[in-house]
C-alpha cells in the first residue's frame, strides 16, 4: 500500500496516476467507491509458525504465534496455562506466562496466576496471515537511538 | 547472596541464560560503535510521561516514553487506580497508533483546474487557503440561512477543552445549537435515563464498587472485549470470592460469557420484559426496601406508544400516539405502580425472551437477596436501543426499590465507549440541547448562567434545540444546513444507514463538508475538505472517564507535517468572523463594545481564557496551542468551564492538580473527590440527616417509572428473516480508523465478518468462509461467514462488527432512535443473507 | 519461609558519564551483580532475589537512579531454593 500513502502525501504524483481516483483517499479501503463494495476477500489463515516474534518495546504482550482454535478459557479451565503455567513449562517448553502476572491489583505477589489475567486473550492475539492494509511507521527505542548516535556523530 | 556452590551449578547456568538473553537485547558486544559516545544526557534519556489511553471510556492510564520526538513505547500505568499497570491489547499498542503511514499533513481541498469543485479531485491547499474557503462558505449560508444553516459534529474524543471551544463557537459564537457529539449514538440514552430518574447526569458509584460486589450483572454489554480492563476487575473479584455470582444477559453469546455463572440469551427487545419481571419478582417476594422508597423515591408513569424516531412521515411515526410527547409522565403510587408491572409474570417473561424461568428467576433473586451487593453494568446493548431511556428507567427501578445503590458494591453503573463521553460530550455539554453542567439551551435561566460566565450579552446563546446527530444527517440530505464540520470522529462509518442518509447528505450538491482527522477515514473521503488533526499526545488534553475521573496529559511530540489539533482549528477559525458579520444588528447596538471584535476576540480573548501567560505552561513539555496564541488556551478554557460546576454538584479541581494526579473524580469538594454521590458520608452535597439524597430533583427524590414492553422498530418477517446486531471487537477501537494501522491489531482481526449460527448457514448451504450478500430495506454488504467465532448467535441472528472501512455495515442498519436520547438503535434490525 | 529463587536479568540504558556512579549504585543492591557493561552506557545487570516483587522493586529503584535512562527486565526464572541441583 505504500504507492496509496504517496497517491495522499505527494499529490503531483497523484495528479498523473491513472490508476487511482484522487477523489478515493480513504486508504483502509480498496478502490471502490464509498456506495460500492468489491468482493470480500477470504477469512485468511493463522500463524501457526511457533516462530516467536520481536516486540516492538519490552511492555509489549508477546503475540501467540500458533492457532487457538476451540481453546476453553472460561470458569472451568484455562487451555493457555496448560503449557504456559510455570509448573507446565518443562514439559512443554513453552514460555512461561510473566512474572508480573503473579501480582494482584495491590502489588503483591500471588501463589498462582493472578485471576486479573486469567482471561489471555485481552493482551496476547494470534496474528492472521493477512497483508496489512497501511504501513506503520513507528520505530523502536533502538533504532531512535541510532538515529541520533548518527546525528550526534555527524556533528563530531 | 550466596555464591555458586563447586563447579557450574544449575543457577550459574540459568544465570549465563540471563545474562546472554539480556545481552542479546542490548546488542551488545559492538565495539565499533560503542566508541561513538553520545555525550549530553538529553540525547539518551527516555522521557516517561503520563497519559490516559486514547481509546475506550474505562479511562486507564499509561506511561508513554519519547525520544528524539517519538513515541518510542508505552506501559500501563501502576500508579493508576484504573488500571494498577494493567492495558488490553489495544492500549499495549497505543505507541502505534499516531505512525499509520497515511498520516495527513496537509489540507486537502476538491479542486478542478485550480478552483473549489464539490465533484473536484483532492489537492494539497495551505491552511489559509482551507480557512478563506470555509469562512467564505459559512459566511455565505449565514447571510442566506442564519444559524440554522450551519452544523457541527463532534464526539467523545474531543479533549475537554476542544468540546468547550467548539460548543462556545458554535452555540455562542455563530449563534446555532446544531452541534452535537457522536456520543449521541453512544450513551445518549443512559444520559436521558439519569436525566429522567435522577434529574443529574452520569454513575453515582464508581469503579471501587467492582472490588465491594456481590453478583455482577451485565446487561447487552460485552465487557469481556469491550472494557477488557474492568472485566479484569470482575474476574479478579468473582476468582478471588467464591461467593460472587455473575450473570450475563445478551441477545447472542460473546467472550463474557466465559464468566458467567448465570447466562441469558434473550429474544431482541425482551430486556424489557426481563426487567418489568424482576421490578415484580421483587414487589411479590416482599423484598422492597419500604423505608427506602419511602423516604426517597417518587413513582411515575411514563407515555407508552412514543414511535421510533424514524422520519417524521413514516407510518410507524403516524401512528405513534405519543409522538412529541416521548419523556411525558405522570405521578402514580407505589400500589398502581405493583398493579402495573403484575403482568410481567415469570411465564409471561420466559415466553417472551426465551431464556428459561429458572435462569430468569436466579437473576431476580440476586436483586431481590437483601445481602447481595449488585453491581449492574451495561452499555450498548442498552442504549442503542429505541427504548433506551425506558431500559435505563427501568434498571434502576430495580436498584431503587431495594435500596442498592450509592453504596460499595450496589452499583447500578452506565459504561462509555469514547475516553470522554462522560468528560467531553456530557459534561461540556456538546449536544445539541445542553450547555454545561447539565445545563440546557431551552431554558432561559441556564442560557443567562452561560452568557454571563462568557462574558457575552444577554441573548447572545439561541434558546432552540438544535439538531441532534441523526437529525443532522438527515437536515443534510433534505438542504437544510449546508455547511458541517466534522471533528474527530468518522461517522460516514459509525452513524446508520448510510445509503439513503448519511452519503447523500455529503455529496448534496448544496453542501460544503469539513473533515478534520488524523487518518484519510470514510467519512473523509465524503468531504469536500480535510483538515490534518493532531492526536492523543501530539497536543495538550483532558479526558473524563465513565466514573466521573478527569485526567489530564502533557503534549509529549510534535504533529507531523501541517497537521493543527482541532483546538487550534477552531480558535484560529473564529479569527475569520467579526461580530457584525454573524450577530444579528439589534444583539450589537444593545451592546456596542462587541462591535467589529473577531469572534476569537470576544469567545477566547475574553480576559478569562487568555488570563493565564504562556509562561504558565510546563516548561518541559511543548504546547503549539498556548505557543500559537501567545497565552496557556487550555489552562484558560478549563478554568472558565470549571465555573459553570462548582458550587454546582459537578466541581472539578484547579487546573494544575490534574497534571499532578491520575486523574480526580468529581465533584471535588474540599480537594477530596466524591467516590459515591446522593449517600450521605460520602457525597459532601447531601444534606445532614438525609441519608441518601438524589439532589438532581427537587424534593430529593429519585424516581421509578412505570414503564411496557413495546416491540422494536423493524422485526425479521418473510423478506427479511434474520436480526442484525452490529457491533465492536476487542482488537480494534470503533471505526479502526486507529487500530486497523497498527499491523500487530489489523492481522489480529483484520475483517468484519458475518457471525452466525451453524444451523443457520448449513440451512442456507453456507460454510465457514462462504461469501454472502447482508441485504436490508436499505443496503447491502459483502462479506464472509464465519460460524467457530468468539460471538456464537442463536439461531435467526447475525452479528457483524462495524470497525471494517471495507465493509461498512451502516450501509445495511435501521436509522431509528429512541425518540427521548434520539440514539440509535444498532442492534436490531431485519435482514436476509445470500450467497454471492 | 520461602521456597523460590528468581533469578533476572535486566537491560539498563545509562548515561555514559554517570556509568561509574550507576554502577556503584547497583552493586550497593543486595542481590545484583553486574554481568556486562557497555561504553555507551548500557550495563547489563543479574539480580537473584526471593520473590518477584523483590525483582519489581529492584527494577524500580534502578530505573529511579540518577544517569539511569531507562531499566528493562529481560530474563526472568524462578526456581525451587530447595532443589539440591541448585
Amino acid at each position: 500500500m505504500k504507492h496509496l500513502r504517496l497517491a495522499i502525501l505527494a499529490a503531483p504524483i497523484l495528479l498523473a496516476s491513472a490508476a487511482f481516483a484522487q477523489n478515493q483517499v480513504a486508504t483502509l479501503r480498496n478502490t471502490a467507491p464509498l456506495d460500492q463494495q468489491g468482493e470480500a476477500t477470504q477469512i485468511p489463515g493463522i500463524v501457526n509458525t511457533d516462530i516467536r516474534q520481536v516486540r516492538n518495546y519490552p511492555d509489549q504482550p508477546p503475540l501467540i504465534p500458533h492457532k487457538t482454535d476451540n481453546y476453553q478459557v472460561d470458569l472451568n479451565a484455562n487451555k493457555c496455562l496448560t503449557c504456559h503455567s510455570r509448573t507446565a513449562v518443562e514439559v512443554s517448553q513453552a514460555p512461561m506466562i510473566s512474572v508480573t502476572h503473579f501480582m494482584n491489583r495491590e502489588g503483591q505477589t500471588l501463589g498462582a496466576v493472578s485471576p486479573r489475567r486469567y482471561f489471555c486473550t485481552q493482551c496476547h492475539v494470534v496474528q492472521t496471515n493477512a497483508r496489512p492494509l497501511v504501513e506503520n511507521e513507528f520505530v523502536d527505542v533502538d533504532k531512535v537511538l541510532d538515529y541520533v548516535h548518527s546525528k550526534q556523530g555527524g556533528a563530531d | 547472596m550466596t555464591g555458586p556452590k563447586t563447579g557450574l551449578t544449575r543457577r550459574d547456568a540459568i544465570k549465563a541464560q540471563a545474562a546472554a538473553a539480556a545481552a542479546l537485547a542490548a546488542g551488545l558486544p559492538i565495539p565499533a560503535t560503542a566508541q561513538n559516545l553520545v555525550t549530553d544526557a538529553q540525547l539518551t534519556e527516555l522521557k516517561w510521561s503520563k497519559a490516559p489511553c486514547r481509546f475506550c471510556g474505562t479511562g486507564c492510564s499509561i506511561m508513554v516514553a519519547t525520544k528524539a520526538g517519538r513515541v518510542v513505547a508505552t506501559h500501563g500505568d501502576t500508579q493508576a487506580e484504573v488500571n494498577r499497570g494493567l492495558n488490553c491489547v489495544k492500549g499495549y499498542f497505543l505507541s502505534k497508533i499516531m505512525y499509520g503511514a497515511d498520516r495527513l499533513t496537509t489540507p486537502l481541498l476538491r479542486k478542478t483546474g485550480g478552483e473549489y469543485d464539490k465533484n473536484g479531485n483532492f489537492t494539497p491547499v495551505s491552511w489559509d487557503e482551507a480557512f478563506d474557503i470555509m469562512a467564505e462558505k459559512w459566511k455565505k449560508t449565514l447571510a442566506e440561512k442564519g444559524p440554522e444553516g450551519i452544523g457541527m459534529f463532534g464526539s467523545g474524543q474531543w479533549t475537554v477543552w476542544e468540546g468547550y471551544a467548539a460548543s462556545k463557537l458554535m452555540k455562542a459564537g455563530f449563534r446555532s445549537n446544531n452541534i452535537d457529539p457522536n456520543a449521541r449514538h453512544c450513551m445518549a440514552s443512559a444520559v436521558g435515563g439519569f436525566m429522567r430518574t435522577f434529574g443529574i447526569d452520569e454513575p453515582m458509584g464508581c469503579y471501587d464498587d467492582f472490588e465491594n460486589a456481590d453478583a455482577f450483572v451485565l446487561w447487552g454489554s460485552n465487557m469481556a472485549e469491550m472494557h477488557p480492563i474492568l472485566w479484569t476487575r470482575i474476574s479478579d473479584r468473582r476468582f478471588s470470592h467464591p461467593h460472587v455470582k455473575v450473570a450475563v444477559l445478551s441477545t447472542f453469546t460473546h467472550r463474557s460469557f466465559d464468566l458467567a455463572d448465570i447466562p441469558a440469551v434473550f429474544t431482541p427487545q425482551t430486556d424489557l420484559v426481563i426487567l418489568n419481571y424482576i421490578a415484580n419478582y421483587i414487589i411479590q417476594n416482599d423484598a422492597v426496601h419500604k423505608d427506602f422508597v419511602a423516604k426517597h423515591v417518587n413513582f411515575r408513569r411514563g407515555n407508552q406508544d412514543i414511535g421510533y424516531g424514524l422520519r417524521p412521515e413514516h407510518p410507524l411515526e403516524q401512528m405513534a400516539e405519543n409522538n412529541g410527547k416521548a419523556g411525558g409522565s405522570e405521578p402514580m403510587s407505589f400500589e398502581e405502580f405493583a398493579e402495573f408491572v403484575s403482568e410481567y409474570t415469570i411465564e409471561k417473561a420466559e415466553e417472551m425472551s426465551g431464556v428459561p424461568a429458572e435462569t430468569l428467576e436466579k437473576i431476580a433473586k440476586l436483586y431481590a437477596d437483601p445481602d447481595t451487593r449488585v453491581m449492574s453494568l451495561w452499555t450498548m446493548g442498552f442504549n442503542q436501543h429505541t427504548r433506551g431511556v425506558w431500559a435505563n428507567n427501568l434498571l434502576y427501578n430495580i436498584h431503587l426499590l431495594t435500596g442498592k445503590i450509592s453504596t460499595p458494591g450496589n452499583s447500578p453503573f452506565s459504561l462509555t465507549g469514547q475516553p470522554s463521553a462522560c468528560g467531553t460530550a456530557r459534561e461540556v455539554g456538546t449536544f445539541s440541547h445542553r450547555l454545561p453542567a447539565d445545563m440546557e439551551v431551552n431554558n432561559p435561566e441556564h442560557r443567562a448562567t452561560a452568557e454571563k460566565i462568557w462574558k457575552l450579552p444577554a441573548g447572545s446563546v439561541p434558546g432552540w434545540v438544535g439538531s441532534h446527530a441523526v437529525k443532522q444527517s438527515r437536515d443534510l440530505k433534505d438542504g437544510k444546513i449546508n455547511c458541517y464540520w466534522v471533528q474527530v470522529n468518522n461517522n460516514m462509518q459509525a452513524g446508520p444507514n448510510m445509503m439513503q442518509e448519511g452519503l447523500p447528505g455529503y455529496r448534496n450538491p448544496d453542501n460544503f463538508i469539513v473533515v478534520s482527522d488524523a487518518y484519510p477515514t470514510v467519512t473523509a473521503e465524503a468531504a469536500d475538505l480535510i483538515l490534518p488533526a493532531a492526536m492523543w499526545v501530539e497536543k495538550e488534553g483532558a479526558y473524563g472517564n465513565a466514573e466521573r475521573r478527569t485526567q489530564f496529559w502533557y503534549q509529549l511530540v510534535n504533529a507531523p507535517g501541517e497537521a493543527r489539533s482541532d483546538l487550534w482549528q477552531l480558535a484560529e477559525f473564529s479569527k475569520r468572523f467579526t461580530t457584525d458579520e454573524v450577530w444579528p444588528a439589534e444583539l450589537l447596538d444593545a451592546n456596542p463594545e462587541y462591535k467589529g471584535k473577531t469572534l476569537f476576540d470576544v469567545l477566547y480573548a475574553n480576559g478569562k481564557v487568555n488570563k493565564y501567560e504562556l509562561t504558565e505552561k510546563a516548561r518541559e513539555y511543548g504546547n503549539h496551542e498556548a505557543e500559537a496564541f501567545g497565552f496557556y488556551i487550555q489552562k484558560g478554557l478549563f478554568e472558565e468551564y470549571a465555573e459553570f460546576g462548582r458550587d454546582h454538584g459537578h466541581d472539578l479541581a484547579p487546573f494544575d492538580r490534574y497534571h499532578e494526579e491520575r486523574g480526580l473524580r468529581w465533584p471535588v469538594v474540599d480537594g477530596k473527590e466524591t467516590r459515591w454521590r446522593f449517600k450521605e458520608g460520602s457525597d459532601p452535597y447531601v444534606t445532614p440527616g438525609a441519608d441518601y439524597e438524589f439532589y438532581g430533583k427537587p424534593d430529593g427524590k429519585a424516581v421509578i417509572f412505570a414503564l411496557p414492553y413495546e416491540p422494536p422498530a423493524e422485526s425479521p418477517d418473510d423478506e427479511y428473516p434474520m436480526w442484525l446486531a452490529t457491533g465492536r471487537v476487542l482488537e480494534h477501537w470503533h471505526s479502526g480508523s486507529m487500530t486497523q494501522r497498527v499491523p500487530e491489531l489489523y492481522q489480529a482481526v483484520p475483517d468484519a465478518l458475518c457471525y452466525m449460527h451453524p444451523d443457520d448457514a448449513k440451512a442456507q448451504g453456507f460454510r465457514r468462509g462462504s461469501e454472502v450478500r447482508i441485504i436490508s430495506r436499505r443496503g447491502e454488504i459483502r462479506t464472509r461467514v464465519e460460524t467457530r467465532g468468539r460471538n456464537k448467535p442463536p439461531k435467526g441472528l447475525v452479528f457483524v462488527p462495524w470497525f471494517d472501512a471495507r465493509r461498512l455495515i451502516n450501509k445495511v442498519t435501521l436509522d431509528a432512535t429512541d425518540p427521548i436520547s434520539k440514539q440509535t438503535d444498532f442492534k436490531k434490525c431485519a435482514v436476509r443473507i445470500e450467497a454471492v | 519461609m520461602t521456597q523460590e529463587l528468581h533469578i533476572s536479568s535486566l537491560l539498563v540504558r545509562s548515561n555514559p558519564d554517570h556509568m561509574a556512579m550507576v554502577q556503584d549504585s547497583i552493586l550497593a543492591m543486595p542481590g545484583a551483580e553486574i554481568s556486562q557493561t557497555d561504553p555507551s552506557g548500557k550495563i547489563v545487570v543479574l539480580f537473584e532475589a526471593d520473590s518477584d516483587r523483590k525483582i519489581g522493586d529492584a527494577l524500580t529503584k534502578i530505573q529511579l537512579l540518577d544517569g539511569v535512562a531507562s531499566a528493562a527486565l529481560v530474563f526472568h526464572q524462578i526456581c525451587d531454593a530447595q532443589d539440591p541441583a541448585l
